[in-house]
């Protein structure tokens, strides 16, 4: 890199040296100039006061006798004197009786003030009274010629400006070969400190030495190589610092993808408990958006969340979450909260679609930038789950309890009293039904709890002729006495089924006994094989057909549910768990149950069931 | 008319108003005769001039003349105000000038006739054929010490003139003249070791040396004048004036006292015809 002359030290030393030079050659030259103007002036002045008397004296004796001729000699004798240009003599009124030098009948020049070379042309006109004892016999002017002088300062100006430019080129070569040599080792230093600007580190060593600049030589030496150093230092901190950048990176791109793809849902909030943070299944459970609670003091998102809780009454706010938390956790701890969690479960219940179920734990910190971490947990499932066992619960003792009461109240009267041969076998007969019917409902629990625990891995698919299959159940299906027989419609050609054939016609027999069972006043109860294409693509279809009691939309919903009863009345026997059981198998097979009804017009159920293709 | 009769008056005045300005403006000029050097002419007769500055509410200036034959064609030409001359020349200004006569000094004028001390001087016969020095054809003393000359036969004398009494002895003393005239008063002037070496080969009679006169033009005011002039001599200036220059005093002046002189004025009359 080249810098301009003015930009350097050296440049700079020499412009201001040259500077300096220059001014101090003006003033020079202007107070030679003054000197000479005043010393000149002084030299005229001492000329006019040693040429006044001289003429004065002359003069007064002529003067006085009025011997003009004499006078006008005088003043022509004086003219010769060298620097006088003119010479003239007025009387004692102002009358001119005599001049030298000066044009006859011209009317004298004023008198100069003061002395000033500036004059055109060059003169220095005086005049002086000629007196004598007081009385005054006229006055003398005459004028200095200073063309001498003036050419005297013209001269002096001229040469000392060239003696000031002589000096000036000669101070510059001095100065520039002067500011070379001084400089030349902080070029050096210079070159040396832009190749390590450049990116070098280890310039060539410049020259060291016990003057000025040989020791910032040698300071300069030292301060490169510990730059080198510090900077190889400062690239593997800078490496380091990378390494754990894009660890940190990673980490967080791991964090930032847990928290995203986490069903859980989670809400940081910072140091001043605003809400920081919060991932998408947050914003997925509550229906909530980002740009409504980011940023929000934990009370008001408290509130948020209570008002959006079927019962806001049910969601404790922030502080007594973590009033709880610091009952168990003295503060400074930090961290923690799981264990205070497990004392309480905190659970939610949103409003909305669904109606969501959720966990909720608080998770205090210590760290800078994050105070709390409030995390949900979907338990809608779970806490489904857990209700439907506790009413199945509730439903198998409901159903277990009846014919054991029966069963418990006819040995205690038998025991207790003595009945006649036909009483107790009437008694005993209402306990051998109940016992029936606890053994079926027992039956049925063990199904269902096996093909729930199983989940269909017991079962054997094979493929098997629908038809075939019905014509099977209804062989052994024993229709109860005083109804209908069934009747049967199977297509002509075999319709082919993936299905484990004993679970299958468990599911037809349930169905064909309902339909019966629902039919107190009789009617025709037909079964048949549906299967409306003859492609391995169009489901088979086995339906079953009633023209009993019939159910409302609603009733029909819910008839797999498991120990629902549509007869609440007690007359139509049964476990409710009959169509749990048909729907299970159904799943498991991949198929579906199609419940049509019309409540006092019969119903129609329909098991629909993957096609198969013929075995070989 | 009557209008006619003022701007007539007004016309009439305006030269006399003119002149009046004038007069005030123009010095009143003394001339004294060049009986020393113009510098000493000048600074003995200040307090006279500054007293009548003061009297004249007007300046006066003194003035003298190179030489006496000079001073009297100007005095006769009416250049001077008051000539203050010797006594011939003051009669003739008064009888072919018009000029009014004031007063004198005391102190008897008189003319002397010098040689060196050193001469070999005896009696005037003894400077036949030699060189006289005088100081000006006109002056009194020269006058008078050609009237000696005459009256004591000395033939052959050749007169040489010079413009001072200093000179008249300085040249005596060097040897180019065998005698010379000048007033008695002058020569006692004259540095002593100067009139140490001179003796005075003859003396003249008291005359009137130094006369004031009066210029014709002021007529009317010569009583004026010569009352400022007794004023002034009562002044300590005057008197120390006086008795430096060992004058004595004013006095009146008689007459005869410039009649007696018509001889002299005669001579300076004819050599101012001469010199035209």
């Amino acid at each position: 890199m080249r810098f301009t002359p003015w930009r350097t030290v050296r440049g700079r030393l020499v412009l201001s040296a040259l500077l300096v030079e220059l001014v101090m050659l003006a003033i020079l030259v202007g107070n030679s100039l003054r000197l000479l103007h005043e010393a000149m002036g002084e030299q005229a002045r001492e000329q006019a006061e040693q040429i006044a008397p001289v003429l004065s004296a002359a003069l007064v004796a002529p003067l006085a006798q009025y011997d003009y001729a004499t006078v006008q000699a005088i003043l022509n004798e004086s003219q010769a004197i060298r620097g006088i240009d003119y010479l003239a003599v007025t009387d004692a009124v102002g009358a001119i009786v005599a001049t030298s030098g000066w044009p006859a009948g011209k009317p004298l020049p004023p008198v100069d003030a003061r002395f000033s070379l500036d004059d055109d042309p060059p003169r220095y006109d005086l005049a002086l009274p000629i007196k004598l004892a007081g009385q005054s016999l006229g006055t003398l002017q005459f004028g200095l010629d200073l063309k001498r002088i003036v050419i005297a300062r013209k001269n002096l100006l001229s040469q000392g400006i060239l003696i000031a430019i002589a000096e000036l080129l000669l101070s510059a070569g001095l100065l520039t070969l002067l500011g070379l040599l001084i400089t030349r080792q902080l070029s050096l230093l210079t070159t040396a400190s832009l190749t390590v600007a450049q990116g070098q580190l280890t310039p060539a060593p410049v020259p060291e030495g016990l003057d000025d600049v040989g020791r910032l030589g040698a300071a300069f030496n030292v301060m490169s190589r510990a730059i080198a150093e510090r900077v190889e230092q400062l690239i593997s901190a800078n490496e380091q610092t990378a390494r754990m950048a894009a660890s940190l990176q990673d980490r967080t791109e791991q964090l930032n993808a847990i928290f995203d793809l986490s069903p859980d849902g989670f809400v940081s909030f910072d140091a001043q408990s605003h809400v920081k943070y919060a991932n998408p299944a947050f914003f997925r459970m509550t229906g909530l958006d980002s740009a409504g609670i980011i940023g929000l003091d934990e009370a008001i998102f408290s509130a948020r969340l209570a008002k959006g809780c079927l019962d806001p009454s049910a969601f404790p706010n922030l502080a007594e979450l973590k009033s709880e938390l610091g009952a168990s956790h003295p503060p400074g701890i930090g961290e923690s909260s799981l264990p205070a969690m497990k004392r309480r479960r905190q659970l939610i219940e949103l409003a909305g679609p669904g109606n969501h179920v959720l966990e909720l734990g608080l998770r205090l910190s210590t760290a800078e930038t994050v105070s709390q971490i409030l995390y949900f947990r979907e338990v809608t499932h779970e806490t489904e789950v857990d209700r439907m066992k506790s009413e199945f619960l509730s439903h198998a003792a409901h159903e277990l309890r009846t014919p054991m009461a029966s069963i418990y109240g006819y040995a205690e009267i038998m025991m207790a009293q003595s009945f006649s041969k036909e009483e107790q076998s009437e008694f005993l007969a209402i306990i051998h039904r109940q016992c029936g019917l606890m053994i079926s409902i027992i039956n049925e629990l063990l199904d269902l709890a096996r093909i729930d625990d199983r989940r269909g891995k017991d079962f054997k698919f094979s493929s098997i002729d629908a038809s075939q299959l019905v014509r099977e159940v209804i062989a052994d299906f024993g229709v109860p006495s005083g109804q209908q027989a069934l009747v049967l419609d199977t297509p002509a050609q075999a319709c082919w089924v993936r299905a484990d054939a004993s679970k299958l016609m468990q599911a037809v027999r349930n169905i064909l006994s309902n339909a019966y069972k629902y039919s107190p006043d009789g009617g025709v109860v037909a079964i048949s094989v549906i299967h409306a294409g003859s492609d391995s693509q169009t489901p088979v279809g086995i339906r079953v057909t009633d023209h009993g009691l019939g159910m409302t939309s609603e009733q029909a919903a819910r008839t797999c549910e498991r120990f629902y009863r549509v007869d609440t009345s007690g007359n139509i026997p049964g476990t409710g768990l009959g169509m749990s059981i048909v729907k299970e198998i159904m799943e498991l097979h991949g198929g579906q149950v199609q419940i049509q009804s019309q409540l006092g017009a019969g119903t129609s159920v329909t098991l629909w069931l993957t096609p198969a293709s013929a075995p070989v | 008319m009557r209008c006619m009769r003022w701007i007539l008056a007004v016309l009439l005045l305006l030269p006399a108003l003119a002149l009046a300005a004038t007069a005030a403006a123009t010095p009143f000029r003394i001339g004294v005769a060049p009986h020393s050097s113009a510098r000493v002419i000048i600074e003995m007769y200040q307090p006279l001039r500054l007293h009548l500055e003061q009297v004249l509410q007007r300046p006066v200036e003194i003035v003298t003349a190179p030489d006496f034959t000079e001073f009297a064609r100007r005095a006769v030409a009416q250049d001077y105000d008051i000539a203050i001359t010797t006594g011939h020349q003051a009669r003739l200004l008064q009888t072919d000038a018009r000029y009014l006569t004031l007063l004198t000094y005391h102190a008897d004028f008189k003319a002397v006739a010098l040689v060196a001390a050193k001469s070999r001087y005896r009696e005037p016969k003894d400077l036949t054929g030699s060189t006289v020095i005088g100081l000006s054809p006109s002056s009194l003393v020269t006058l008078w010490g050609q009237h000696w000359l005459l009256r004591n036969a000395v033939g052959n004398a050749t007169l040489q003139y010079v413009s001072a009494s200093d000179s008249v002895g300085q040249l005596l003393l060097k040897g180019e003249g065998s005698a010379g005239f000048m007033s008695l008063a002058n020569f006692q002037n004259l540095p002593a070791p100067v009139r140490e070496q001179l003796r005075v080969a003859a003396e003249s009679l008291p005359m009137a040396g130094r006369v004031y006169v009066l210029n014709a033009r002021h007529a009317k005011q010569h009583a004026g004048i010569l009352a400022a002039l007794w004023a002034f001599a009562e002044t300590p200036q005057a008197k120390q004036y006086f008795a430096r220059h060992q004058l004595g005093g004013y006095r009146a002046l008689e007459a005869r006292e410039l009649i007696e002189l018509d001889p002299y004025a005669n001579e300076v009359r004819l050599v101012l015809k001469q010199a035209k």
